[in-house]
């Protein structure tokens, strides 16, 4: 940059170029306005910088009162206490910080442009994470704003071996990527694989996590997520206390966590902050839920069309009678009610919150009544895959639920076609896949396999989870020689 | 990063190895030990496991014995130079296609025997193997994890299916332990080591496992829980089946899963989920046969083209499986392989690489030895149907007319199932008459438009004149046990007329399948521990050495009844007896639930508890002594030590013996019926005579003394 305003403001108006939502000002400064300054910002990022309470306004109306030495050595030493003043050697390093949501200033004789933050881009306030409710634990979850994401964050984990890592990713958007991690608990090398994986393209934009998440993960073709996602902060700290990383990105609520695993899906926050009978017992529920949202429409047709020995008699008449006058094949009508159950929940999500609820009650009626009344479906159709949905409902996890929902046409196409052994050989080709699966190193299946390498203490916290007072070590993810979370303090009165 | 690439764990290993053992030998090894050593099958078992035991010792000293990181094959090489290792090397290639090929060829003759009737064999063994080579291209840790997860899920349901079927297995056929000579014993010993020796694979472990010191623990401890779930296994099915019975069955275990009953009625049958974890199991083998034969093709091409080893192992297996399924020599022969060649070679060179290991130098002269011995031994030597298009039938009649067999199928009218009010008939009928059952079967399907679907089957009503047609009845057998048409557990009735049995089902306000069911379940005046079902028919004509007593129905007031029952002895129908002898039948070998009569003055007594003991008396002659201990309700009060009460326990003691004395003799002279049914038991006393009777079971019938002893404890006296 040079020492004249007039060669910095036109080097920066050419690289801008014309825009209708930049606003640029020429200004005077100085006790006798014999200073001339430039000041650029995104339209709704500034204020009215004559007033009291704006950071630029008070800082341009102290200059008003200063002599020209005085103005260039409290911006070189930034005299005036700005905390997040930040100086720019680049006219592009401008610009960038200009994107960012800050005013930017240029001073002719002062060879830097100068960031001022103000009020921002408009962001929306904090709220309850919609994905993730829960019934016991913190409200709050995350927004768009990433710092905002990761003052949350330190609100919750107050340490200084908290550290946030911020890079930039996507040339047209440099949007702000932060890793967050534990540095004492975090292995260098997962570290290391995480920036690897984040540098490993170059993209023009990302727009939200879920971008990063689809660039940097091993097997493509797995419908299985391979990163864990999360919209509450207290979720995120908890995975980094476990020795995990946290990547937030800006513009997007959504947090993700590495590496992952099955059984960490299969977990909710309040696991932890529920008695451990009443957690083991809602996640039993959910292991099995997960299961069932998978196999239950292909299990029916295995057993109506191939195996009927297994159903009691009674059932099993029940069931014949039942779909006597109904036009189509068994398989065609559990597809019929399954595209139609994902129409509702396709619907239920785009439609206004209020129309929303309606289409369950319209789904149900229209879809449910009226289909088995009109003979197109069987009741016991509607009965299994409604169950269905109620099961894949239960997973927590918006992500993995998604690949069960997937899943479960490749189950309903086998075991139409082949039965119990098409159920077999699927459930077979899913295990197989999981058990190659990796997130970042770490098996999919963890801790029901490969547990011997944390000497089986990640069991406690699986199938079942254990009290918490026997959860005194932290899972796989952590440093081997950090692995100890939890040590009695009166253990030395015991001993005696 | 975290987890170390290709390296397993203990726990992995020990399940890996317990899957590769149980799949094939909970399948094969139960119809193969009744075939060779008949009730010394346990025993068997028990000497192939010491043996197995002792090999794993081996196993873990030649592991031991490698070098850090070095793989078998490698060993091999170095043990016996380059060339015999090479050789030896290619001789395991060929062991792992021919198993691999065998066990690929065994799961899909499984598939298409209980899961999928009308696949195609070939598909299903193309898509199996597909997905092994799709399992085996990641390495073995990803195989591993597979079963260190589904390990309990599938041996806690085999293992809760052995406890509730091992409450119907009858201890009696359990025993003589010695029945047939050493050498069938010895034979049958040798083929449980042959399924205890696949523990070989963990030879091929080394490189695989985190702590190679552990292959020794992890393979021993296989072959322990392996051995003893085929104990357990073996005990039951020759509890229930009989050795004879067993032998032939193609997959004995299969079909006791089909006649468990699980408490709570949630499931009718569980053979088809079952079948799951010989899928599992099975495919386990498959697929390590499949790695370790790429595994040693590799070693072989000196680590060139990884993946392309993998194609070629499933190519050759597929090869093989074809060949078994297509043809019954080949079949034959690799039965011979495996007894005479394959086994003795996987015994034989750990145990000769460990001792070059020991000595070196005389690695070269050994392998030369192995290879000449090894010559010498050659020399020697889908379809889909809808629900809506099927009909099950609740009961199914048989009878013999002049010179055909007539089959009459009572079903369920649907409407009624989901209106109870319908203004339907009761059931529907068809009727079908053919010269033997075989074609009366397959005339269904051209006369109708619907499957027959037997699953549902409740109730087989035969007519005496058909059972007592050996060509009927043999046809029949043969036809059901081969196609598994019906299911072991349907309960099974003879009748003069069995089509006229059927037809009262108008009368009934329930199918007559469901109302006989229940009829079994409710009788007031006795009600059986067990009712008569297909199974025990098919069993007893098999072992010949049992009495079966089989209800007889006939047409009282339009109801069907119970009337008389049929003694089917020793394979052979004898003839028609009262009720009153079946229930003493049933109350001399303990198989009463409950029993109802009155005394002469009217009392009413409910025989509540029974337990029997019988055993014979030594000496030359067939003396059987029944030990009856009973527990009975007197309907009214009694005062204990009271002359009432003593006197109604004398009257039930002396009313019990005497039937039974009196009973028993009568129908030992005509129609030479034993209703104690003791024969078979006497093999758990004295096996020279039962031996020596089994040929003559007439003779066993005129030489036999019965005994009855009976205790009687009262209920409810009060004290």
């Amino acid at each position: 940059m040079e020492k004249e305003l007039s060669k910095n403001k036109e080097a920066f108006l050419a690289l801008l170029g014309e825009s209708a939502d930049i606003k640029k000002k020429t200004m005077l400064l100085g006790l006798n306005q014999d200073i001339g300054c430039f000041i650029a910002y995104i339209e709704v990022t500034g204020g009215s910088f004559l007033f009291e309470n704006s950071v630029v306004g008070k800082l341009l109306n102290q200059f008003c009162e200063m002599s020209g030495e005085e103005i260039y050595k409290s911006l070189e030493k930034n005299a005036l206490g700005i905390s997040d003043m930040t100086l720019f050697d680049t006219i592009e390093g401008a610009a960038g910080g200009m994107f960012a949501g800050d005013v930017i200033l240029f001073v002719d004789g002062f060879a830097q442009a100068i960031k001022i933050p103000d009020k921002g881009y408009p962001a929306m306030s904090l709220q309850a994470p919609d994905s993730e409710k829960v019934i016991r634990g913190s409200k709050e979850g995350f927004m768009d704003s990433i710092k905002v994401n990761s003052a949350l964050i330190r609100k919750r984990l107050r340490t200084p071996k908290l550290k946030v890592e911020e890079i930039q990713v996507g040339t047209r958007t440099s949007t702000n990527v932060d890793l967050v991690y534990m540095e004492d608990l975090a292995y260098p090398s997962l570290l290391e694989e995480v920036r690897k994986r984040l540098n490993r393209y170059e993209i023009d934009g990302i727009l939200d996590s879920g971008m990063i998440e689809q660039l940097s993960e091993e097997k493509w073709y797995s419908p299985f997520p391979q990163f864990q996602t999360t919209q509450r902060p207290d979720r995120a700290a908890m995975s980094i206390l476990e020795g995990r990383v946290v990547v937030l990105v800006d513009n997007s609520p959504t947090a993700l966590i590495l590496p992952t695993d099955y059984n960490s899906f299969i977990k909710t926050s309040d696991d932890m902050y529920n008695r451990w009978e009443i957690a083991s017992f809602g996640r039993l529920i959910r292991y099995i839920a997960a299961f069932f949202a998978m196999t239950v429409p292909g299990l029916y047709l295995a057993v109506t069309n191939f195996h009927t020995q297994v159903l009691p008699t009674t059932l099993l008449l029940s069931f014949a009678a039942a779909r006597q006058g109904v036009p189509f094949p068994a398989v065609v009508e559990v597809l019929l009610m399954e595209i139609a159950f994902e129409l509702l929940r396709e619907a239920g999500v785009r439609l206004p919150g209020a129309m929303g609820n309606t289409i369950g009650i319209v789904g149900g009626l229209i879809i449910g009544q009226a289909a088995v009344e009109a003979n197109i479906v069987s009741p016991i159709v509607v009965i299994v895959v409604a169950f269905t949905a109620l099961c894949s409902f239960a997973i927590p996890n918006e992500e993995f639920a998604t690949s069960f929902r997937l899943l479960k046409f490749l189950f309903i196409f086998l075991c139409s076609w082949l039965g119990f052994y098409g159920f077999l050989y699927g459930l077979l080709l899913v295990l197989i896949h999981l058990s190659h699966l990796k997130s970042f190193g770490i098996p999919y299946l963890m801790p029901f396999v490969g547990a011997d390498l944390n000497q089986y203490d990640d069991e406690r916290d699986s199938l079942i989870r254990q009290p918490l007072f026997l959860m005194k070590k932290r899972p796989i993810y952590a440093r081997r020689n950090q692995r100890v979370r939890l040590k009695r303090k009166d253990s030395d009165v015991f001993k005696k | 990063m975290f987890s170390k690439n290709n390296k397993i764990s203990k726990r992995q290993m020990f399940r890996l190895l317990t899957y590769d053992l149980l799949g094939i030998g909970t399948l094969l090894l139960p119809s193969a030990l009744a075939g060779s050593a008949g009730k010394n099958g346990i025993a068997s078992i028990v000497a192939g496991l010491v043996a197995g035991l002792l090999y794993s010792l081996v196993i873990g000293w030649v592991v031991n014995a490698m070098e850090e990181g070095e793989s078998y094959p490698a060993c091999l090489k170095r043990c016996f130079g380059k060339l015999p290792g090479t050789i030896l090397i290619f001789c395991y290639v060929l062991y792992f296609v021919l198993l691999g090929g065998y066990v690929s060829y065994i799961f899909g003759h499984l598939i298409v025997t209980e899961l999928l009737k009308e696949q195609s064999f070939y598909w299903i063994v193309a898509g199996i193997l597909a997905l092994s080579a799709y399992a085996v291209f990641e390495g073995i840790e990803g195989r591993a994890r597979i079963y260190e997860i589904l390990f309990w899920f599938l041996m806690a349901p085999l293992l809760v299916m052995l406890f509730f079927a091992a409450r119907d297995v009858e201890w009696a056929r359990l025993f003589p332990l010695y029945e047939t000579d050493m050498r069938g014993m010895s034979v049958g010993s040798y083929i449980s080591f042959e399924v205890f020796s696949l523990s070989g694979i963990a030879l091929f472990l080394a490189p695989f496992a985190r702590k190679r010191t552990s292959i020794r623990g992890a393979c021993m401890g296989a072959v322990l829980f392996g051995g003893l779930v085929l104990l357990a296994l073996y005990a039951v099915l020759q509890g229930i089946f009989g050795s004879l019975s067993m032998q032939a069955m193609e997959y004995p275990a299969v079909t006791l899963m089909s006649m468990i009953q699980i408490p709570g009625g949630f499931l009718q049958r569980q053979d088809a989920l079952m079948v799951a974890i010989w899928f599992f199991t099975i495919f386990a083998l498959l697929s390590s046969s499949m790695f370790y034969a790429a595994e040693s093709f590799k070693e072989l091409s000196g680590g060139k083209m990884k993946k392309g080893w993998v194609f070629l192992a499933a190519l050759a297996l597929f090869g093989i499986s074809v060949l078994s399924y297509r043809s019954g020599e080949f079949t034959v022969l690799l039965h011979r392989i495996f007894l005479c060649a394959a086994t003795p070679f996987a015994v034989l060179i750990p145990i000769l690489a460990g001792v070059c290991m020991k000595r070196p130098g005389k690695g070269k002269q050994m392998a030369c030895f192995v290879l000449a011995l090894g010559g010498m031994f050659c020399l020697s030597g889908c379809s889909t149907t809808e629900l809506e298009n099927r009909r099950f039938p609740l009961a199914m009649g048989i009878d013999r007319t002049e010179d055909a067999c007539r089959i009459s199928y009572k079903f369920q009218d649907l409407s009624k199932v989901a209106n109870e009010n319908a203004d339907s008939e009761s059931g529907t009928d068809f009727y079908i008459e053919e010269k033997d059952f075989f074609t009366g079967i397959s005339k269904y399907a051209n006369e109708s438009n619907k499957i027959l679907d037997y699953n549902h089957m409740k109730v087989l009503v035969l007519s005496e004149d058909f059972v007592e047609d050996e060509e009927s009845r043999a046809n029949f057998l043969d036809i059901c046990s081969k196609k598994s048409l019906i299911a072991r557990n349907t309960l099974l009735f003879f009748a003069e007329d069995a089509a006229k049995i059927l037809a009262l089902d108008q009368n009934l306000d329930t199918a007559i399948g469901s109302y006989l069911e229940e009829m079994i379940e409710t009788r007031e005046d006795y009600r059986l521990k067990d009712a008569v079902t297909l199974g025990d028919f098919f069993n007893d004509m098999a072992n010949k050495e049992q009495l079966l007593l089989v209800p007889v129905l006939s047409e009282k007031g339009g109801m069907p009844v119970i009337d008389r029952y049929y003694a089917v002895a020793g394979g052979v129908p004898k003839g028609e007896i009262g009720v009153n002898e079946a229930v003493l039948s049933y109350l001399s070998q303990g198989k009463l639930k409950k029993l109802m009569f009155s005394l002469e003055d009217g009392t009413a007594i409910t025989v509540n508890r029974l337990k029997v003991q019988g055993g014979f008396s030594r000496g030359t002659g067939v003396v059987y002594q029944d030990q009856i201990h009973v527990e009975v309700v007197v309907e009214k009060d009694l005062a204990a030590g009271s002359g009432e009460a003593e006197r109604i326990r004398a009257e039930v003691k002396e009313w019990l013996e005497v039937q039974l004395i009196s009973r028993t003799d009568e129908l030992l002279k005509e129609p030479e019926i034993d209703i104690t049914n003791s024969f078979y038991k006497l093999g758990m006393s004295d096996r020279k005579k039962y031996e020596e009777y089994r040929r003559d079971m007439e003779r066993y019938v005129e030489d036999l003394e019965c005994g009855f002893e009976v205790e009687v404890v009262l209920l409810n006296e009060r004290g």
